[in-house]
């Protein structure tokens, strides 16, 4: 069971807006391969620095580095300083808290389709009630 | 009874939505092609603009939101481009989605499907060759992330 965000009464999109700006630095940290491969490893392996993941990437501990820092600005990863090294580990909870970000939005899709089927098929019940009544102008 | 549930986030990027309407597509066309109806509290069909427009939606709570109708082609394929995280900000492709309705003919109704996409502000183009292997990267991050959170919990 997903909890929701922003789960309001009206049909209209509104929760789209704390949504999404809650999650688009997330999707966009992801959108780039490499960084996602970044987080993958670290996920696998539990914890890691910078050294420990370049050992297995077809990248610079440099490069690994970059992301590792975009990746903790985003708050996907956590660091922590052991002496001379820093350590990361996944922070799962933003992930997850992307994941149903999307989910509100498309609840409120759902919502707004919904008030679409009642409006159109009212009108369309409408129209047919008023055809109904239409021969007798005839005659 | 609730038709409007058959939902699948195709991918981390994309929201698909269905519903059957019973009920001729040129009244569900006449709803779907006024742009930025889904935009507040209630929806709308007052505004009517053509493609390549810029029409502002206001709205009490949350400000005005500028949307582009991108595409028109009636009675089946309506496309917007709106700026929903950013009220008053103008359209730029890194904060915009790409909101499309397409319609569909059946059984004595129309099967209408709403996608919107563009959440992580990736042009379409980009995001189309990539998207196959964003979602199997997502699905196995949520996998590895759930399990990460149930060992820790269980400590």
């Amino acid at each position: 069971m997903i909890p929701l965000h922003g789960a309001g009464p009206g049909p209209g999109q509104t929760a789209t807006l704390e949504s999404l700006a809650a999650f688009d630095d997330v999707l966009l940290a992801l959108a780039d391969p490499t960084r996602r491969s970044v987080l993958e490893r670290l996920a696998q392996a539990g914890e890691g620095t910078a050294t420990t993941l370049a050992a297995d990437m077809p990248i610079s501990r440099q490069a690994v580095l970059k992301h590792l820092t975009h990746l903790d600005r985003v708050q996907l990863v956590a660091a922590q300083k052991r002496g001379r090294e820093v350590r990361y580990r996944v922070q799962p909870e933003r992930l997850l808290a992307t994941a149903r970000g999307l989910e509100a939005v498309a609840q409120q899709w759902d919502r707004t389709l919904f008030a679409l089927k009642r409006i159109a098929e009212a009108a369309e019940a409408l129209e047919a009630a008023a055809q109904e009544q239409a021969p007798e102008s005839d005659g | 009874m609730s038709t409007a549930g058959t939902a699948t986030v195709s991918t981390i990027d994309a929201i698909e939505r269905e519903v059957f309407i019973e009920a001729g597509i040129e009244r569900v066309w006449s709803l779907v092609s006024k742009v930025g109806f889904w935009i507040g509290e209630e929806l709308h069909f007052d505004t009517q603009a053509a493609e390549g427009e810029i029409v502002e939606i206001h709205t009490e709570q949350y400000g005005t939101f500028p949307v582009e109708v991108t595409r028109l082609d009636a009675p089946r394929y309506a496309a917007y481009r709106w700026a929903s995280s950013e009220p008053g900000a103008s359209l730029t492709p890194t904060n915009s989605t790409l909101v499309e309705f397409t319609l569909a003919e059946r059984d004595g109704g129309v099967q209408v499907q709403v996608r919107e996409s563009g959440f992580a502000g990736l042009s379409e183009a980009s995001f189309r060759n990539n998207s196959e292997g964003w979602a199997q990267q997502m699905a196995r991050l949520q996998v590895t992330a759930t399990a990460t959170i149930t060992s820790a919990g269980d400590r």
